[in-house]
């Protein structure tokens, strides 16, 4: 393929695949234990991240890292706190975030387009030193999941009995927010901090369509977000569009063919029966 | 002799500005045995359950496990619980009864082997082995309820608390719920502390029934169940449902 002659589409798709994967399986626990809108909110912390790297001349996407972990485990700790308002958690650290990404770019003279490709996505631009970080964020996500799978399984599925069963939750709980965190920084560079939370979400929500077992779900999840941050690059890079929002795109068309087949199979196999 | 397995030591609990909902209760629960927890509603059923699993904390007196405090007992995965609460699970969840059912033996065994064989026993215990590929949220309450209480049983547990297990569940669930407990008791020697407003399902078991009323734990059995209970109940409670007598 002609747009792999070039290094940088190399690195974004190479990025974009790692993210495709991990996004998804952080997501899948995300949507099941309604916690959708956390990944919003820490989307929206990473910009303040962004902004400090911006002004300091600090790698932002390690900016955004360091001040995801603080803001996921602030997150956890107002979750606990307002446990009958949940959402209270989201939206004040949503934008506890952005006002001091706001503060930190205007009192940084942070140049503007610079801020957009954070924002928005681009991939680029983007870096050896921000594959590398993908990679070893990927693999730490990936082995953490793997090692606690049963019990975050447990705990979305029924919280109360997984800790009285033994399960430490609360660790369990703090562990997941800050591996949302961490993969929330690390995709910003390649979707976007607006459009971040849509790949960890839809994706999910078309094989909840599908799927009929929990492993199942996770795998179409995958699948479908890898098909998505694949598409969505070649896309872009053919008919000149954004790459974040080509990619969100696809994932929602996804979205919208398993919506389909899930009303239109029931149908035709009680035809043809 | 059987030995003891929990054991309440002068235990009184009283919530932050509230009364005193227990006071100087002791008692031990023997290790094999079938207990039955009833009370009238506010009598202090809920405060001791959560007292025994160890989310709350007494203020007076301890509560031991085998020599163990509760919250190292529950961590080694010796306790079971099914709360009343279990069933309002998210129905859009995708996982197959099989994956709930492994859910919590999977957190303390890693032998996928002795896993799977452990879960199609325990589904066939509870007749669910035919459905064991399909999604929880798909079956119906009563057997929804069975796949759950499996999960609490498949991991082998040495005491099981189950908060009202047979409320709003069809009467073939109930049965079977009754014969799987009463198997895992008399079989395999695990202790079961079963909290209900059904009576009849405590008398007509070997049950000792503990008996929560104004502050207070009783511990009676068929004999004398009759003179225990307060007044209201004498005499309807062997077959009536003790909360139309008088909650």
């Amino acid at each position: 393929m002609e747009m792999f002659q070039y290094d940088f589409l190399q690195r974004a798709f190479l990025a974009g695949l790692i993210i495709a994967v991990i996004c998804p399986v952080i997501g899948i626990f995300m949507v099941l234990r309604r916690m959708s809108l956390v990944g919003n909110a820490l989307s929206h912390i990473s910009m303040a991240g962004v902004a400090a790297g911006l002004m300091t001349g600090v790698s932002p996407t390690f900016g955004a890292v360091i001040v995801c972990l603080l803001g996921s485990g602030i997150i956890e700790l107002l979750r606990k706190n307002f446990r009958r308002y949940a959402e209270l958690a989201v939206a004040i650290s949503m934008s506890t975030g952005l006002g001091l990404a706001v503060l930190l770019i205007s009192a940084g003279n942070v140049n503007n387009a610079t801020v957009m490709s954070y924002l928005f996505g681009s991939v680029v631009t983007t870096s050896k030193s921000d594959i590398i970080i993908i990679a070893i964020t990927g693999l730490l996500v990936i082995v953490t999941v793997a090692l606690l799978y049963s019990r975050l399984f447990y705990v979305t599925f029924d919280e109360e009995g997984a800790f009285y069963a033994g399960v430490d939750t609360g660790l369990v709980n703090m562990i997941f927010v800050l591996l949302s965190g961490l993969t929330v920084a690390v995709s910003i560079r390649v979707v976007g901090i607006l459009l971040v939370s849509p790949l960890m979400t839809i994706p999910v929500a078309a094989s909840l369509q599908l799927a009929t077992s929990f492993k199942q779900a996770l795998a179409f999840s995958i699948v479908f977000a890898v098909i998505s941050v694949a598409g969505g690059i070649i896309l872009s890079y053919y008919f000149d569009l954004a790459p974040g929002g080509t990619i969100v795109i696809a994932a929602l068309v996804i979205l919208f063919l398993s919506i389909l087949t899930k009303k239109v199979l029931p149908v035709i196999k009680s035809k043809s029966a | 002799m059987t030995a003891d397995l929990m054991e309440f030591k002068g235990v009184s609990f009283k919530y932050p500005n509230g009364p005193v909902v227990l006071e100087n209760i002791s008692f031990k629960i023997r290790k094999g045995e079938f207990y039955g927890l009833v009370g009238p509603n506010g009598a202090g059923k809920s405060t001791l359950l959560k007292l025994m699993l160890g989310s709350l904390k007494p203020t007076k007196g301890e509560i031991i496990y085998h020599d163990l405090e509760i919250k190292r007992y529950r961590k080694k995965g010796k306790i079971g619980y099914l709360s009343q609460e279990a069933r309002n699970f998210n129905p859009q969840f995708p996982g197959t009864v099989s994956e709930v059912v492994q859910a919590q033996l999977a957190v303390f065994s890693r032998d996928k082997k002795k896993l799977q064989a452990r879960v199609r026993e325990t589904l066939e215990q509870v007749g669910l082995l035919s459905k064991a590929d399909q999604p929880i949220g798909k079956l119906s309450g009563g057997q929804q309820q069975r796949a759950l209480l499996a999960r609490t049983l498949a991991a082998e547990p040495e005491i099981v608390i189950l908060d009202e297990p047979l409320t709003g569940i069809d009467v073939q669930s109930q049965r079977i719920i009754y014969d799987v407990l009463h198997h895992f008791n008399r079989h395999r020697g695990k202790t079961i502390i079963v909290v209900s407003h059904n009576l009849s399902l405590l008398v007509n078991s070997t049950a000792r029934i503990l008996l929560v009323d104004n502050g207070r734990v009783t511990f009676c059995d068929n004999t004398n169940l009759n003179d225990k209970l307060p007044v209201p109940v004498q005499g309807r409670q062997r077959s009536s449902d003790l909360k139309e007598a008088f909650f």
